[in-house]
């Protein structure tokens, strides 16, 4: 099989189940040790054990058998757009930490999100299992994209998030922890106060807990926003609607995420070009993001103000991490020819010398799009709701992942 | 008409002009595929198999939808570059070009079977024509009339596009009344689309074979009128 076609799952079952044989090793020398010795408690207490670790297998041998079930179907799969395997294979080399070997699974219970496997497993088996080695091989990551829409490419910057949450758990929380330098504790502790609180109670427990949530979904964010561009803040804003007022929860809410997307993008230099070709949609986002209360709480004010006191760090773990920047002076080069060729409905990749990246081509796609229908925000969900349109771009991303590793930049599939 | 010969090719690719430029994208052998009078294309990476049936035959005029008359759905399936997939003796299948292919409004081509693939046994295109105004990838019908199984890489050079420019543009280009509006893949059998064509074909079968004389006026399917 080649690689990158999530042929490692059957290489971490392999593993897996070495844990399952070494755990009934130790169960079979329990049960000789017990057959040495005279009846009794001792015997008795030793079987029993025994009996209860054997037991426990079971159910645990069920949630291998689950996983493995839940994904065989996306090994080696045919039946996605060459387009869509390829971007697929981009994100696993920008964004993973450790290799990765991606299961593109279409499950209709699935919406947007990736699930690196050997976590998955690890999270789960250790409550049951107690041998554990390391795997040292490609993780198998399961990326699950909607099963009506599959090959959406102006939404594709979604996943882009979502394989960011393997990197973040892995690392980049870590060192964004590192940089903060006790500075949100202090202003825990003062927040705290003002409420009648102090660093022991539940309240500040639970305060800590959904700052660094928050942190982690920011993390993601910033690195899509570093990959994508603004392609991902509209993905965003067109698949979550920030018109819904919620409450408190792990995420920030969306109003906040649209205001942290803006600041990102002018940190990134890409403000000038959606004024350009986006100006209604950026005036509709600012209004929209100027306005994100939801409660009013202590809790609120806390959340708010310490991811504003991180906001810069946020952006600079998300930009030394990633190995691939989308640059506005690079897209601006190419972005002209691109959009006219996508406005006609043609998918040429090769501008001059250059070829279209992945991510130049969905925002070529964005602002094509835009030019087409109108700049408004309706104008967003128009377009990813467009199976037509997206198509074409998929079809455009496959070109790009040709003409590349025609030209020896890179490799069809990963 | 007069053919394209590859300098006029070549002039027609570059065309600042984007409605009365060639494209043929991507390109990725320029020297290599532009021949003296046609272009070479490649295999794509799209494929639609057609499955083995047990229908006695097929009739795309018998009054039904013609993905009831197959039976079982074609299969679509992806091949990316530097993978693989064998055709083999007998078999039939849908492919597609790499390269998405828009023709100015004044030429007119045709697609052909490289030879090389020909003397092999791979039957890849059987002079498809290519309509003045077409956009997208073109269908290939690939069948394996040898005795031996063949493995088909995507980015092969399977078949060759000749082209002819006419006096003018035509005032009705393809992309504006034909069927297939900018395939990005292989297309299967339309022949369902023509709807009126079958009902008048029906109409004149019925009256035929008639056992008594039927007024033309009153027999079944009449509703059919030709299309102008």
């Amino acid at each position: 099989m080649p690689s990158g076609r999530g042929g490692h799952l059957a290489t971490l079952t392999r593993h897996t189940l070495e844990r399952f044989y070494a755990e009934v090793g130790l169960i079979e020398s329990a049960i000789t040790q017990a057959d040495s010795l005279p009846e009794g408690d001792p015997k008795t207490r030793i079987l029993a054990n025994a009996a209860r670790k054997f037991e426990r297998l079971g159910p645990q041998l069920g949630i291998l058998h689950i996983v493995v079930s839940r994904y065989r179907q996306a090994i080696d799969r045919s039946d996605v757009p060459v387009g869509l395997q390829h971007l697929v294979g981009v994100l696993m080399a920008d964004v993973l930490i450790t290799p990765g070997d991606p299961l593109i699974n279409l499950d209709p219970d699935d919406n947007y999100s990736t699930v690196d496997l050997v976590d998955l497993l690890d999270r789960i088996l250790d409550r049951g299992l107690g041998a554990k080695s390391e795997y040292t091989k490609p993780h198998p990551i399961a990326f699950n994209v909607p099963a009506l829409d599959p090959a959406n490419a102006l939404l594709s910057p979604l996943l882009a998030h979502e394989v960011a949450h393997s990197a973040v758990n892995q690392k980049l929380l870590a060192e964004l922890r590192n940089k903060d330098s006790g500075r949100t504790e202090q202003l825990l502790l003062s927040h705290l106060q003002k409420s009648g609180l102090d660093l022991t109670s539940q309240a500040a427990i639970e305060w800590a807990e959904r700052f660094f949530g928050w942190c982690s979904e920011l993390l993601c964010d910033a690195v899509a926003l570093a990959l994508c561009g603004p392609s991902f803040a509209w993905a965003f804003a067109a698949y979550l609607p920030p018109s819904t007022v919620a409450a408190l929860n792990t995420h920030p809410p969306l109003r906040d995420r649209m205001a942290f997307h803006l600041a990102g993008l002018d940190l990134l230099g890409w403000t000038p070009l959606m004024s350009v070709h986006s100006p209604g949609v950026l005036a509709w986002m600012r209004n929209v993001s100027a306005n994100p209360a939801l409660t009013n709480s202590a809790e609120e004010a806390f959340l708010r103000e310490a991811v504003e006191q991180l906001r810069a760090e946020i952006f600079q773990v998300a930009m030394d991490h990633v190995s691939y920047r989308l640059e506005p002076g690079d897209f601006e080069r190419v972005a002209d020819e691109a959009i006219v060729g996508l406005r006609a409905g043609i998918p040429w990749v090769e501008i001059g010398d250059s070829v279209l990246s992945t991510w130049q081509l969905v925002l070529a796609g964005w602002c094509a799009s835009f030019a087409e229908r109108g700049d408004a925000e309706i104008s967003l969900v128009d377009a990813s709701n467009d199976a037509q349109y997206n198509a074409l771009l998929v079809k455009a991303l496959e070109m790009s992942s040709v003409v590349l590793a025609w030209r020896g930049d890179g490799n069809a599939t990963a | 008409m007069a053919t394209l010969l590859r300098e006029d090719i070549e002039a027609r690719l570059a065309e600042p002009d984007l409605a009365k430029r060639l494209v043929i994208a991507p390109l990725l052998d320029k020297a290599r595929q532009i021949g003296a009078g046609s272009v070479d294309l490649r295999l794509g990476s799209e494929f639609l198999e057609v499955p083995r049936q047990d229908n006695a035959h097929i009739d795309p005029f018998e009054d039904r939808e013609l993905k009831q008359i197959s039976g079982a759905p074609d299969r679509r399936f992806y091949v990316p570059l530097g993978d693989r997939f064998v055709l083999h003796p007998g078999q039939f299948m849908l492919g597609s070009t790499l390269e998405f292919l828009a023709i100015p409004d004044d030429v007119a081509g045709q697609v052909l079977s490289r030879s090389s693939w020909g003397r092999l046994g791979l039957l890849v295109a059987t002079a498809v024509a290519v309509q003045p105004g077409f956009r997208g990838v073109l269908t290939l019908e690939l069948v394996n009339a040898g005795s031996v199984p063949i493995v088909l890489r995507p980015g092969l050079r399977v078949a060759q596009l000749q082209l002819w420019r006419g006096d003018g543009a035509t005032a009705h280009p393809y992309r504006s009344g034909g069927k297939y509006d900018a395939p990005l893949g292989p297309q299967s059998n339309r022949l369902v689309w023509e709807v009126d064509e079958r009902k008048t074909l029906n109409r004149i079968t019925a009256l035929m074979h008639a056992r008594e004389p039927v007024d033309s006026a009153t027999a079944p399917l009449d509703d059919a009128q030709p299309t102008s």
